[in-house]
């Protein structure tokens, strides 16, 4: 992949990635303050929480990467 | 201390999911929340709602985010804060923060922390960058000697930070340091911890250097830096030219 489509697949994917972290963040908060949560349900919006953030880790090094080379901030 | 509920919050995102759900979280701190999907429509917001603090995407079909804060900083009579919420490579941003943001988050960002720098602008300068006495373990420490007559400028102040010469070694983007400029030879100083938001490496015509945002300014300085900000109203951080 060319280092410009890089950039612009990076930044698409920056966006749905954001939106779904900020929504699984907040349904945790929810959920954590309701009074009988299932164990369930928390552990999967832990777990959904958990991939999200092994994605933004993995698009922040490549960021770094491209930052590096050069390519942007 | 401004609350929330006095505080009136302009979110400009043309991805509707995610505006509705920053929406939902700023409301429910009480923010007074108006939505925009273009820099266009929200630039008319501004104005007609005096709007306090716009969190804009940077891309967006119909009037982008960079426009928008063109536009609000060139008119006189508005005084928001501006913060992007930008994805990859929209701009530097040493860019950004020339053009006059305070504030740039990539996504996908820590939400945590946007909320955070929202609630900072709340409070006053005074009360927010007064020191914390926290013990911040290996903290580098950025030091600057501007107190001989002729000297070439080695920083500029800007409404949230500093820009300071950096001879050595760049410090790291988000690096937490320890600054130290000596402005005369009777001791006066400015000095605290702040954030490294941006480097700038050497280039032809250019001089390395990086943008802190204060976080702590020490206690016999930070009077008289808020002074100087509200005489000479700066940009958030100067990205200094030679």
């Amino acid at each position: 992949m060319a280092m410009t489509d890089e950039r612009k697949f990076l930044h698409d994917v920056a966006g749905p990635i954001a939106t779904s972290l900020f929504i699984a963040e907040i349904l945790d908060e929810n959920l954590s303050a309701k009074l009988a949560p299932t164990e369930d349900d928390l552990l999967l919006v832990k777990q959904i929480l958990e991939s999200l953030g092994k994605v933004k880790t993995m698009l922040s090094e490549r960021r770094d990467i491209l930052i590096a080379k050069g390519d942007g901030q | 201390m401004r609350l929330p509920k006095d505080t009136k919050i302009l979110i400009v995102d043309d991805e509707p999911a995610l505006r509705k759900a920053m929406i939902f979280d700023f409301k429910r701190k009480g923010f007074q929340v108006y939505e925009a999907s273009n820099g266009r429509q929200a630039y008319d917001i501004v104005f007609r709602e005096k709007v306090d603090i716009v969190l804009s995407d940077v891309r967006m079909p119909d009037g982008d985010g960079v426009e928008l804060l063109e536009r609000i900083k060139g008119n006189e009579t508005a005084s928001s804060v501006v913060m992007f919420i930008t994805g990859f490579a929209d701009l530097t941003w040493a860019e950004a923060y020339n053009k006059g943001a305070e504030a740039i988050f990539s996504k996908p960002f820590d939400r945590k922390a946007l909320m955070a720098k929202v609630m900072s602008f709340l409070v006053d300068s005074e009360e927010r960058w007064k020191m914390r006495g926290e013990n911040i373990p290996d903290t580098p420490l950025i030091e600057l000697d501007a107190s001989g007559e002729g000297q070439v400028v080695q920083f500029a102040l800007g409404s949230g930070g500093i820009f300071l010469v950096c001879s050595k070694d760049l410090p790291a983007i988000d690096q937490i340091v320890h600054f130290r400029v000596r402005l005369s030879t009777a001791g006066e100083r400015i000095e605290g911890l702040g954030i490294v938001r941006w480097i700038r490496k050497a280039a032809s015509g250019e001089i390395s250097g990086c943008g802190i945002e204060f976080d702590q300014l020490e206690d016999h300085c930070r009077a008289s830096v808020i002074k100087k900000i509200a005489l000479d109203k700066p940009i958030a951080f100067i990205p200094m030219r030679n």
